[in-house]
């Protein structure tokens, strides 16, 4: 029976293919866990994980996969009764419970030591350079941050203030964070807060808020991603309460789903904030 | 072809002060208060005052407009609460006969009787209250000549009770009161001239969600305005939640509170407990034919000094063939509970007195003690004093006589010298 349960995650893969979900890395083990797994598909730039799956093997498998890049969703299902024996069942749920105990501990081992490297990194870089490609052609004020040869740190913090990851730029705008480390609920913010129920924006990226600083005066945190901005914003809300938040939302107009406009208004109404989004020239 | 954009984009094309002004014209994504077409609808101005109080002559104001005990009340609602089977739709029924009839049947004056009476079951058949009435009649030995046409029976296969819905929900969660239907239903009573209106259950009557308070008050006063438009008292049957072990009350009514504060009176229904039903030396066996009505909440009349008990009888109704028995149906009538104090003379409780004047130190108050006064007065009355039911009794007729003052509790050092509590000989009697 076992056997099926392989085949099942076989026909899975091959499914994926067939749809254009092509993966560069083997996944069949992570698969089995049962969680959502993201992976690096042919044609996905270096570092880049757009493909992701998830699979629940019982007695009848489904599953659903897709890639960012390519706006790919689709659900699975195996076609046929795998009939497991309670035995079966019983080894297979203890087998999902392991590996996702064991995946938990590696997530958060793997998210330390991200950590750990981000301060490490952040310690031994040099204050960033005025000239560099970024800053000058994103106009921003090189203080905030830090430079590691040719890529501009941008550290990112969560509530209590540690840094838990380092985002880097290149010079031509490509952005990193660190392997392994933990994205969700951390910031970066520009500017100081003042006064007691002042207005404070949200946003994506450390550009666009730069740009809102420069122009408003706002203090202006970074979510990093459409994806955090949520996080982010329940944050925030609940330490400070009295701030008028404006979540400032990028305009994905040029995709499927218009995520950065959904992700915006959507902590917005969750946080009873404000919504903007840019407007473009007539 | 569209392409991404954020404030730095904005920027750098139309300058910081666009940005500026696109945060300050932000607004939150939720939606925003409705419009005109509510503003429409206000009245110009609010106006409210508070009315200064000015003297009349007492005897002026109009009476409350009791028609049966203090139970039903012109313009007002009164409940029904009880659990199942516990006699509630018999009880209904025969109220509804002693209205229609003006007589005071079971035990509780009609004001002004006869009425006009409409009984809407929308539980049962109608051919099952028909039978109910019936057995009733023969009970009570009644003709449709007493009834004189003023009866109105309506069950839950009548024509016009699937209509009874007096508010719907809504597919948002939220309800809608049927102001057509209290509409006509105003007008049905009006055309027959109907004084009182017994709806059974209260739960039939809508189809909103029984926990929701506030659809249920909007329910509760959609009944009392039909009511006060028909100058008609109306009765609502209502089922208790499932027992806990404890007498219902009132409050003990299934779901929201708002119907039972709506009501002016409310009746609960309790079937004889095994404990009742030995104190007054019952059988086991007939215990379930016994059940006592109260009024737990009349917050408008005067309290009722004891419940009211009722027990079933069995009638047959002569409806027997060959081919079957005829039906026997169940109709109530009173009952006097046993007075506690049956039997026990003046005489009698002069010898308590000097029994327990005679012997102070066996009249200890609580019946735990081997020495409790109770077996003093068990004594003179020649009763077992270790029978539960007499002790129950005896307990009782010691309460009243040191309420009374004929008896009274002490402090006094026992032989162990501590302090305990003794029954004394308060107010002599006088023979």
């Amino acid at each position: 029976m076992t056997g099926d349960w392989h085949t099942a995650v076989a026909d899975f893969i091959g499914a994926m293919e067939l749809e254009g979900v092509k993966p560069a890395e083997p996944i069949a083990q992570r698969l089995a866990g049962g969680e959502l797994i993201r992976f690096h598909c042919e044609g996905d730039g270096k570092g880049r994980q757009n493909g992701w799956a998830i699979l629940y093997l019982d007695d009848r498998p489904a599953g659903a996969f897709g890639n960012y890049r390519l706006g790919i969703s689709r659900k699975w299902h195996v076609d046929r009764d795998l009939s497991l024996s309670p035995e079966e069942k019983r080894r297979l749920q203890q087998e999902w419970a392991e590996a996702k105990a064991k995946r938990q501990e590696e997530r958060d081992r793997s998210e330390a030591e991200a950590a750990r490297d981000a301060q490490d990194m952040w310690r031994s870089a040099a204050d960033a350079s005025p000239d560099h490609p970024y800053l000058v052609k994103k106009r921003m004020d090189a203080r905030p941050f830090r430079q590691a040869g040719a890529k501009l740190l941008v550290p990112m913090y969560d509530g209590a203030g540690i840094m838990l990851n380092i985002q880097r730029i290149d010079g031509d705008g490509t952005k990193r964070f660190l392997r392994g480390g933990r994205t969700d609920g951390l910031f970066f913010l520009i500017g100081q807060f003042a006064r007691y129920g002042e207005t404070a924006c949200i946003g994506e990226g450390v550009a666009t808020m730069a740009a809102i600083h420069r122009s408003t005066g706002y203090p202006s945190i970074v979510a990093f991603s459409a994806k955090n901005i949520g996080a982010v914003a329940r944050l925030w809300n609940a330490a400070r309460p009295d701030l008028n938040y404006i979540i400032c939302g990028d305009d994905d107009d040029h995709l499927p789903r218009n995520i950065g406009r959904e992700a915006g208004e959507a902590a917005a109404y969750e946080i009873g904030a404000r919504f903007a989004l840019p407007e473009r020239a007539a | 072809m569209s392409v991404a954009r954020d404030f730095d984009d904005m920027e750098r094309e139309m300058g910081g002060d666009a940005v500026r002004a696109a945060l300050d014209a932000a607004r939150w994504p939720g939606p925003e208060t409705p419009p005109d077409q509510y503003e429409m609808e206000k009245p110009a101005k609010m106006a409210i005052s508070a009315t200064p109080f000015t003297w009349r002559d007492p005897a002026t104001i109009p009476r409350r407009q009791f028609l049966y005990g203090y139970e039903l009340r012109r313009k007002q609602l009164s409940s029904v609460i009880a659990p199942g089977a516990a006699g509630k739709t018999t009880y209904k029924v025969g109220r509804a006969i002693c209205m229609a009839t003006g007589r005071n049947l079971l035990n509780t004056r009609v004001w002004n009787g006869p009425h006009r009476v409409w009984l809407w079951n929308l539980e049962d058949e109608m051919e099952e209250v028909e039978k109910t009435v019936h057995a009733f009649l023969k009970a009570w030995d009644l003709t449709m000549d007493d009834l004189g046409g003023r009866l109105f029976i309506d069950g839950v296969d009548s024509p016009s009770s699937p209509v009874l819905k007096l508010a719907i929900e809504d597919r948002s969660g939220g309800f809608t009161l049927q102001r057509p239907v209290s509409g006509a239903l105003i007008e049905a009573i009006r055309e027959r001239e109907i004084d009182y209106l017994d709806i059974d259950p209260f739960v039939s009557s809508h189809s909103v969600d029984e926990n929701n308070n506030g659809a249920i008050d909007a329910v509760s006063k959609e009944w009392v305005r039909i009511a006060h438009e028909t100058n008609c008292a109306v009765s609502l049957a209502h089922h208790v939640r499932k027992p806990n072990g404890s007498e219902p009350s009132a409050f003990d009514a299934r779901g929201a509170v708002a119907m039972i504060n709506a009501a002016r009176s409310c009746l609960v229904f309790q079937k004889m407990t095994r404990e009742v039903a030995e104190e007054f030396r019952i059988p086991e066996c007939d215990r379930k034919r016994f059940f006592s009505v109260y009024d737990d909440k009349n917050n408008k009349a005067p309290a009722p000094s004891s419940a009211n008990w009722f027990q079933f009888i069995g009638v047959g109704l002569g409806n027997g063939d060959d081919t079957g028995p005829e039906d026997n149906i169940g109709a109530i009538e009173c009952w006097e509970a046993p007075d506690t104090f049956a039997g026990v003379t003046a005489r009698q409780l002069y010898h308590i007195q000097q029994q327990i004047e005679a012997a102070p130190k066996e009249a200890r108050k609580h019946s735990a003690s081997t020495l409790w006064v109770g077996k003093l007065v068990a004594k003179v009355l020649d009763v077992d004093p270790h029978d539960d039911a007499e002790k129950r009794r005896i307990g009782k007729m010691i309460s009243v006589w040191i309420r009374e003052g004929a008896l009274r509790v002490v402090e006094r050092k026992t032989s162990h010298d501590q302090m305990k509590e003794f029954v004394e000989v308060g107010r002599w009697l006088q023979l």
